[in-house]
Formats: structure tokens, sequence, C-alpha cells
């Protein structure tokens, strides 16, 4: 028994001492430098610090910070609308590719290249692509047979779309993956009764296919979102965020004030507003997680198990 | 399945042609544009260069040379030692990822009884209790001088570990609510924007000095990406009968060997599917690697950013040359595993 302990103690130590070793002074140091008025432009080493310390100002100033939550709410934005048409794109390829047809190894090899394409990469080529005299407009005129020239970068909402478009781009495939799994994975012999019954395909979606899939819906939404809530990458490199602060996300928020406005504790405080906020919910995210998680072992102990 | 008529054959032929068609587009735009010549980058003239009209291999031959010394153009390193740290940096993360996050994930898996989730305000509130305790410290520690120190920084970590410990116990004591699972404090980690600590953690690399480091930029890598890696493989190990194990146990073998001989190779699907998505996140990175590096390992995605200002013009045809060789190393190893892709990603929410 007390060797179980030991072996399992063993088991989650390295990540638990490795995290904490990485966590702990960054995280305190974050929290000093937040408490006093010190950025690199005012002379000394941030240990000295100490020296300009004002409690609570930064935290307050991020509080009446309209910027601040300008970029939380669009980074929320960004994040629905994206997840959400990554979601409806996936869902509607995974049916497509649902069961064999010839060509379906290249079609599904082409879908999933985005993915592999490093963001920056990719931030650029979309910049590249949305030039008032890029491919992307001239497509347009092409099929409308006239001049058609949006400078799709330089007006907020055109920016925004352009980003988004970007988002869902690089990330529809792994939603298309998630969800082309969880279809595959569903039992054929329902399906078959269903088909036999008669129902239409509506109904099995409604019905039959949407239940089964609803936590793995559930997972793909939950993760992506969590991943789109950091996107920087391809906005710093399409737009830095702008025109103006058009398409400001929160981490590229961070970035300008950190690196550009050398305003430290200034973004020291707003990091660990991010962090309070990001934990609140977080929380809430991820409970829909924990019901199938924890149901995992118990039914794979279930009788069913023995496949 | 009931017999497709033809005619759905067909609409389904030309809905994959055309979202395929148009979500390859982009990519082909890059690949073409990787093998255009200077005259056909631009489209500022007015004529759009659907295909390359002279298909060169200019662009990797600028993209992969050094370039010294001329009039208007600054001195242009080559890619390849970022393809190296890339590659290096990337790798090295990914195993790192994989080793902390197998290990925590079959802990979580088999020894760990908690659910029910931490409310946020216990969370937070034991995180202010742990800011509380430590600020005077670190502003003794400054006072002193020695945090600008590794051994200062050292010191410091091991007192704050101490009163964590110290404040979880007390927590444990009093708060009898959910205690909420180390599995899911884990995985609230991957929500965090990496900008949100990155300064501190410049501080801190710069302390131990491994800034612009290969095992630094790994040590980070592996620090970022394993909470994904606890939560794809504890659902793998999941997965697994717990009375394999036991079997294993039972016949003679230990704790160690019932995991790595018996449980782990029935996983290896899933550990080469997790290991391919904690590859490409680490790939694909670019705001770590901007920040921790600058001379020696900056790797693929910092070293395009610096392709910009480096002539006069900016170098498309050589950044989508690099960006196409960056493709590369993903698409090989998701070849490799193609056929434990799609069975391995449905996270244990479908059970069969």
């Amino acid at each position: 028994m007390n060797n179980t302990r030991t072996f399992a103690a063993s088991l989650t130590m390295p990540a638990q001492v490795v995290l904490l070793f990485i966590i702990m002074f960054p995280l305190l140091a974050e929290v000093y430098i937040s408490l006093t008025a010190w950025t690199p432009t005012r002379g000394g080493n941030w240990t000295q610090a100490y020296q300009f310390w004002d409690w609570g100002r930064n935290y307050l100033d991020v509080f009446q910070d309209i910027a601040f939550w300008q970029a939380m709410g669009r980074t929320f934005l960004i994040v629905g609308v994206a997840v959400g048409l990554e979601f409806v794109l996936g869902l509607g390829l995974a049916f497509l590719f649902m069961d064999e047809f010839p060509g379906k190894r290249i079609f599904y090899a082409l879908m999933l290249v985005p993915m592999m394409i490093v963001p920056a990469v990719a931030g650029y080529v979309f910049w590249l692509f949305f030039q008032s005299n890029g491919p992307l407009n001239a497509i347009v005129s092409l099929l409308i047979r006239g001049p058609f020239t949006v400078t799709w970068l330089s007006t907020d909402f055109t920016a925004m779309i352009a980003v988004i478009i970007a988002e869902v781009w690089e990330w529809t495939p792994l939603m298309f993956l998630i969800m082309l799994s969880g279809l595959v994975g569903l039992p054929e012999e329902q399906m078959r009764a269903a088909t036999m019954l008669g129902a239409s395909f509506w109904q099995k979606f409604r019905y039959l296919m949407l239940p089964m899939l609803k936590p793995i819906i559930v997972i793909a939404l939950v993760i992506r979102g969590m991943e789109a809530v950091k996107i920087f990458d391809m906005i710093y490199l399409m737009t830095t965020g702008g025109p103006a602060q058009a398409t400001e996300t929160i981490s590229i928020y961070m970035y300008k004030v950190a690196f550009q406005q050398v305003r430290w504790s200034y973004s020291a405080a707003a990091a660990m507003t991010v962090l309070a906020i990001m934990t609140i919910i977080a929380s809430y995210a991820l409970r829909p997680l924990q019901a199938p998680a924890a149901a995992g072992p118990a039914q794979a102990a279930g009788p069913n198990s023995m496949e | 399945m009931a017999k497709p008529g033809i005619w759905r054959a067909a609409l389904r032929y030309v809905l994959i042609i055309i979202v395929v068609g148009v979500f390859t587009f982009p990519t082909y735009w890059m690949v073409t544009m990787a093998f255009k010549p200077r005259a056909e980058w631009s489209t500022a003239a007015g004529t759009i260069y659907w295909v390359p009209q002279n298909p060169t291999l200019e662009n990797f031959a600028t993209v992969l040379t050094e370039y010294q010394g001329q009039f208007f153009r600054a001195n242009q390193s080559s890619a390849v030692p970022s393809i190296r740290s890339s590659i290096i940096v990337s790798v090295g993360g990914t195993l790192f990822a994989l080793l902390l996050g197998t290990l925590a994930a079959y802990g979580l898996s088999r020894f760990t009884l908690e659910t029910g989730d931490l409310p946020w305000y216990i969370a937070l509130g034991r995180l202010g209790a742990l800011v509380v305790v430590l600020l005077p410290f670190m502003v003794l520690w400054a006072y002193l001088g020695i945090i600008r120190y590794w051994y200062g920084i050292v010191t410091f970590t091991f007192l704050g570990i101490a009163a964590d410990q110290l404040i979880g116990r007390l927590l444990a004591r009093y708060y009898k609510g959910p205690a909420g699972s180390l599995a899911f404090s884990i995985l609230q980690l991957r929500m965090f924007p990496p900008m949100a600590i990155l300064i501190p953690l410049m501080i801190m690399w710069s302390a131990f000095r491994l800034v612009d480091t290969w095992y630094g930029l790994v040590a980070v890598y592996g620090v970022v990406t394993f909470p994904f890696v606890v939560w794809l493989m504890k659902s793998f190990f999941d997965e697994v009968p717990r009375e394999l194990d036991e079997a294993a146990i039972v016949d003679g073998s230990s704790n160690w060997g019932a995991f790595i001989k018996v449980v782990l190779p029935l996983v290896k699907g899933g550990l080469a599917s997790t290991a391919l998505f904690v590859f490409i996140l680490n790939w694909s990175d670019f705001l770590v690697a901007l920040l921790l590096t600058n001379r020696d390992w900056p790797t693929i995605p910092v070293f395009l950013n610096t392709l910009v200002s480096s002539e006069i013009g900016a170098q498309h045809g050589p950044k989508a040359a690099l960006g196409l060789l960056a493709v590369i190393p993903p698409v090989v190893f998701g070849l490799i595993i193609q056929r434990y892709l799609v069975r391995g990603l449905t996270f244990g929410a479908i059970k069969k």
C-alpha cells in the first residue's frame, strides 16, 4: 500500500515540481512590479522597484482603461465568431467525409494542411492575400466582372473580418478532425437500425447523432475556445492590432503596453487582472469537461468493456 | 446505408471541391509565391500571376544562403540555423512535455478519485493568500539585492513552495467543499495567455543565463504544452481497464513495470497523436521565441519576422519559400502517424 502511494506520488511529482519552479518566481515578481510605478526607462534595476512603490494605482488604472476592456471584449468576440464558424464548417465537412468515396484520402490530406502551416507564416500569407491589389480582390473582380478594391486591412470592420477568416482557415481542420473522429466512432448498429426504420437524415442527425456527439462537441468547443483566447501571432503579423486598435486582442494589448509603450508595471497589473479573469472563466468553461472524464473509468470497468 | 443516388454523390463532390478548394487556395498562393521570381511577387503593377510564369528556385537559395555586404542591402543571415533551432527546440519541448505529462496523466488516471471542481473564489483566494504571504519576502529579497541572482531566485522559490504547501494544508483543514481535481487545475493553465507571464520569465531566464539557449526554450515549451498532454493522455489511460495493470502486478511485475510494459504499449496510438499536436503547438510558437531568443537560437517564425526589414521592399518570395520549408516537418510527422490520427481524437468522450 505504502509502495503504491510512493508510486502515485512519483508519477505526478515531476510535473508539479517543474510547474511550481517555473511559476512561483514569475508570479510573485509580476505582482511585485505591478505594485510599483517602475519601468526600465526610469532607470535602475527591476529589483529596486520598491523605490517607486505606489500600491494599487496600476490596478485602478487598468480598471479604468477603456482600451483594456475593449481588447478583452474584442478577444471574446473573435473567439466566439471564429470558433462558431469553425465548428459549423468542421461538422459539415465531417459529414461529407463520413463514408468512403474515391479521392477521399487526397481531399482529407489537403483539408488538414492549414493546421500544419506555422501561424506566423499563415498570418503573412493572409496579409498578402488581403492587400487591396492582392489575390482576393482580384478573384472578386473576376467574379463580379468589375473593379473591386476593398482595402481590407485598413478599415475597422473589414480588418476584423480578415482576422477572423484567417483564424477560421487555420483551425477549422482541427475541428474537422475532432468531429470526424467523433462521427466515425458512433455505433453503426443504431444508425443502421434508424435507417431501416425509415428515419430521414435530419431525424437521424437531430435525435441520434447530435445527442451522442454532444460530449465531443463540447470538448472541441472548449479546447478551441481556450486556445483561441490566446490569439497573437496571426493578428500581430496581419494588422499589429490595427487599424488603430480595431483588431487588438488582449495578448496584443499586453505586448504593446510592455514593449512599445514600455510601461512594465502597468502591463504587469494588466497581466494579473487577465490571470484573475481567466481563472474565473476557466472554472466555468471547463466544468462540462468534468462529466465525460469522470465517467471514463467507471464505464471502462463496466460490462461492455470487453470488446 | 441506402444506395446514394448519382445526384447525391455529385452534390457531395461539388461541395467538397468548393470547400477544400477555398481552404487550399491560401496554401496554393504560398507555394506558388515560393517559386515566383521577384518580378511576379508584387501585384502593384496591376497584373496578378496566378501561376508562376518563370518558376525559379532562387527564393530558396536566397533564404538558405548567407548574404554579406553591398549597397542598399543589409547583411542577411541564412535560415539554416533557424531551421536547426526550430527542430531542436520543438522536438525537445515535445519530449519534455510528453515525459512530464504522460507520467502525471497516468497518476491522475489511476490514483486520484477526487472529482468536483474548485470554485473560482477558492482558487483565487488560495492564490491571493500565497501572494500576501510571499510578497514581503519578495520585497525583502529585492531590497537585499539577491533576487537578481540565481541563488536568490532558487531560495525564494523554495520558500514559495513551502508556503504553498502550508496554505494547502490549512485550506484542507477548514474547507470541506469539493477539492478540485489536479487535472483540471493543470488544464486551466492552458487558458492563460503566455504574454501575461513572459516579462518576469525573461527576468528569471536571464538570471539563470537561459535566454537564447535551446534548453531554455525547451523548458518553457515543455511547461507551456504539458497540460495538453496530461489531459489527452488521461483520456487514453482511462480507456485502458485497470484490471490489466492489476493482473500484471499479480504476475509479479512492479508498478513501473506494469506501466511501462503493459499500459504504455496499449496507448501508443494516443501517444503518437498527442505528440503530433504538441509538436505542432511548439513548432508554431512565435511569441515565446520572439522574447526569449535573439542571436543564437531564433526559431523559424522569429527569423521570418526579421526578413521584413532587411531589404529594400518586402521579401515575399523568400518568406514564402521558408514558410513552405517549415510545413515539411509537421506534414512528415503527420503522415507517419496518419493511421492513429482519426481514432485518437475522441478525447474519451465517445464510448462504444
